[in-house]
């Protein structure tokens, strides 16, 4: 069967290129980075070399780079460590109500440990309001913790005049870049961030590897202890080949980075422009602002997940959401947190396009999509059950 | 190679379903994998199995890969919460001895599992059970036991509609389950040899059901009296749910010789002991809510067995409108109890089946 993926914002193939650079960091260049020896020291500048090449990609330091396992780890690190770090002084964090779950949960689990927490609302394109923000921030405020785009919608957020109100405020701002990095540029500088995460896998890069960018001067209580790797920040044996890998992913994805958003935004809009015309379709988030690869449709009165699923049956990979709520057996937060009404965010499907992505693929995708919904609508054999689960 | 239709194939971790999946699959059928996940982990507690029976998702899964085929987890845990435990609950608060997996299959594997399936564009749905299906000329579907005597599985199946057998593929029937884990074994199937999980699917470690139902409800039981049969009080009880009749262990009671629990009266809150087992036999059953799978006149003579693990016997059944029937067994019956399955047999052929809810001695 022929087999389509378009769900590049769950995770994404390696690079050839990625692959070859990691490859001698499996058995000959085997070395420890943090030994002193001739076989610790060439993993160390192998090491160092990907630190500048991530730094190069977001604006940052070789310094300010720390190696994670993820995107995951570096939400985590970033909104738990500045909070811990600061509790003393400043026990308020503010996020929105649209972040993925590594940011949202872990501010849940801070209001747990006495943090205060504000969650801004969005609009129905997914924008904040400066005025709430402004309203939201105040002496006690230890972090801002922002989705630069969306990994449901794909929406970037708005984030002039951000940096002035966290600056005023003395507050420390944190970018989850995660699905923005590698499709839109991403400075460090121009964010005016003092924190932000990308991770390796949605770039072409291995899985299991990340940054979490930590301005120089910033401090933040680790999560790991013990081996004081990452200048104390993020103890634990590097995973030497993971973090090479992510740096060529870095470098890739810097070099192509406007080429591969064309190609992203003219298969999305071509994939947009299908679906537009299965009946009482509605696209989801900002039209306007929004990463080049990404798409969420409605099909309201259907169910994504049915809708899924069938199109896995025909071999079409797309998602209901983020790959780390799929399934769970609830409605979407960050859609219901846009205004979605139960019926359109239950039948919202999220297409995500990438590097190997053609136009024949969109056009059977659409052909299919539109043969599914309207098959269910005639026979009427919707999947009304909507739990669908994963492990 | 064209499909011969598209399945669905309830696989649950266990060997037995992962096979009848594979079989289905060998005949040419298109299939699809679909695991229930019924409750929420919790760690609270040591289980007898995994927590949540993530255990078996991974082998679920597993075998499913083995298989190449696409495999889904549906979660049904407020199905669970509702059809089956709720159900269980209030049957053992009312001193009556509920059959939750004849509840679960009736609700949960072939209800919502066969209507999201239906969603599927599947013309049926396998599961491992040991039984037969008999498809007539005239429509007529007729359950029948299991090759398998040891694993027959009918009994849970007797008060599935005749529209659900219609939908049902069991092909388990007709082999045993020694042929069922040397086939898993052939397919490298990683639970070929994986112990029985047929009990317990909502148990703690060294805790029966009800006793866990009471927790997860967080109910609070009055404690009662128990009584000798000629109103004697003996000792006390922890709640009428903890006890079943006939039940002989675990009881805590000297009497001189063997006790066993005669009656559950829970108007009174007393649990009955007695110490003649002849007490615990009885001649008739009053049974309601039957299940006709086989059309059947108003009185007939047939096999009857009113418990899993009870050798049928022969009965004569009257039916008293829709709803009512007795059931006069022509050998007395040990221990039959109000609130389980009275199922109805013609030697390999299921006739139906009835809720037990008045014992005759």
């Amino acid at each position: 069967m022929r087999r389509i993926y378009l769900d590049y914002n769950s995770t994404t193939p390696l690079h050839p290129g990625v692959l070859e650079e990691m490859m001698p960091f499996f058995n000959t260049k085997f070395g420890n980075p943090s030994s002193l020896h001739f076989s610790g020291r060439e993993a160390a500048a192998a090491l160092d070399l990907a630190r500048c090449r991530a730094g190069k990609l977001i604006g940052a330091d070789v310094d300010e780079i720390i190696f994670t396992c993820g995107g995951t780890e570096s939400n985590n690190l970033a909104v738990a460590g500045i909070a811990r770090r600061l509790k003393a002084a400043r026990n308020h964090i503010i996020t929105t109500s649209v972040e993925h779950s590594s940011v949202y949960d872990q501010c849940v689990r801070l209001e747990n440990e006495g943090f205060k927490v504000t969650y801004l609302p969005v609009t129905r394109q997914g924008e904040i309001s400066l005025n709430d923000l402004e309203q939201a921030v105040n002496e006690r405020t230890a972090l801002i913790s922002l989705i630069l785009a969306n990994n449901e919608t794909g929406t970037i957020l708005n984030t002039e005049g951000v940096r002035e109100i966290a600056k005023k405020a003395g507050a420390l701002l944190h970018y989850d870049a995660v699905q923005a990095v590698g499709k839109i540029p991403v400075n460090v500088i121009e964010l005016g961030a003092d924190l932000l995460s990308l991770s390796g896998h949605k770039i072409y890069g291995p899985k299991g590897s990340g940054v979490l960018f930590l301005r120089r001067g910033v401090a933040l209580q680790s999560v790991f202890i013990g081996g004081e790797q990452e200048n104390t920040r993020r103890s634990g044996t590097h995973n030497v080949p993971a973090i090479i890998g992510l740096g060529k992913a870095c470098e890739i994805a810097g070099a192509e980075l406007e080429e591969y958003s064309q190609h992203c935004a003219r298969l999305r809009d071509r994939l947009q422009s299908g679906i537009l015309t299965i009946p009482d379709s509605i696209i989801n988030g900002c039209l306007e602002r929004r990463i080049p690869n990404t798409l969420n449709a409605s099909f309201p009165g259907h169910y994504g997940s049915g809708l899924a699923v069938k199109l896995d049956l025909a071999g079409i990979a797309v998602s209901t959401g983020s790959a780390c709520s799929a399934g769970r057996n609830e409605e979407s937060r960050v859609l219901k947190n846009m205004g979605l009404t139960s019926r359109d965010l239950l039948g919202a499907l999220r297409f995500s396009v990438g590097r190997h992505t053609t136009e024949k693929e969109i056009d059977y995708t659409v052909q299919r999509l539109a043969e599914i919904v309207s098959a269910e609508n005639s026979i009427g054999n919707k999947l009304n059950i909507v739990n669908l689960d994963k492990l | 190679m064209k499909s011969k239709g598209r399945l669905v194939a309830a696989i649950s971790g266990g060997v037995d379903s992962s096979v009848a999946a594979a079989i289905c699959l060998e005949e040419g059928y298109e299939v699809i994998g679909v695991t229930l996940k019924l409750k929420d982990c919790d760690d609270s507690r040591e289980r007898r199995k995994a927590c949540c029976g993530a255990d078996d998702f991974i082998h679920a899964r597993l075998a499913a890969a083995k298989l190449g085929i696409p495999h889904y987890f549906l979660d049904l845990k407020a199905d669970f919460a509702r059809d089956v435990l709720t159900y269980a609950w209030n049957e053992y608060r009312v001193g009556r001895t509920p059959n939750p997996c004849v509840m679960c299959n009736f609700h949960l594997k072939f209800g919502a599992l066969a209507k999201y399936a239906d969603g599927l564009g599947a013309e049926g749905l396998i599961t491992g059970h040991y039984a037969e299906l008999e498809r007539c000329a005239d429509g007529q579907i007729n359950l029948r036991h299991a090759a398998d005597d040891e694993k027959d599985q009918v009994y849970f199946l007797a008060m599935l509609t005749r529209q659900q057998l219609s939908f049902c593929r069991f092909p388990l029937g007709n082999i045993t389950k020694m042929q069922v884990r040397e086939k898993a074994a052939s397919l490298g199937l990683s639970n070929a040899w994986k112990a029985e999980s047929q009990d317990a699917c909502f148990g703690y470690k060294g805790e029966n059901f009800s006793r866990t139902l009471a927790e997860y409800f967080e109910a609070d039981m009055p404690a009662g009296e128990v009584v000798t049969e000629d109103g004697k009080i003996v000792g006390y009880h922890d709640g009428i749910h903890n006890y079943t009749i006939g039940q002989r262990k675990g009881l805590g009671i000297a009497l001189g010789s063997p006790a066993y629990v005669a009656a559950i009266d829970a108007e009174n809150n007393r649990i009955i002991l007695t110490t003649n087992p002849e007490r615990l036999k009885s001649v008739c059953i009053e049974t309601s809510k039957p299940n006709w799978l086989v059309d059947m006149p108003d009185e007939f003579d047939c096999e009857a067995q009113i418990r899993y693990n009870q050798t049928p016997v022969q009965a004569h059944v009257v039916k008293h409108g829709s709803d009512k029937t007795i059931v006069n067994f022509k050998t007395p019956v040990t221990a039959s109890a109000p609130g389980q399955l009275a199922a109805f047999y013609n030697d390999r052929l299921v006739l139906g089946g009835a809720f037990i809810d008045r014992v005759v001695q």
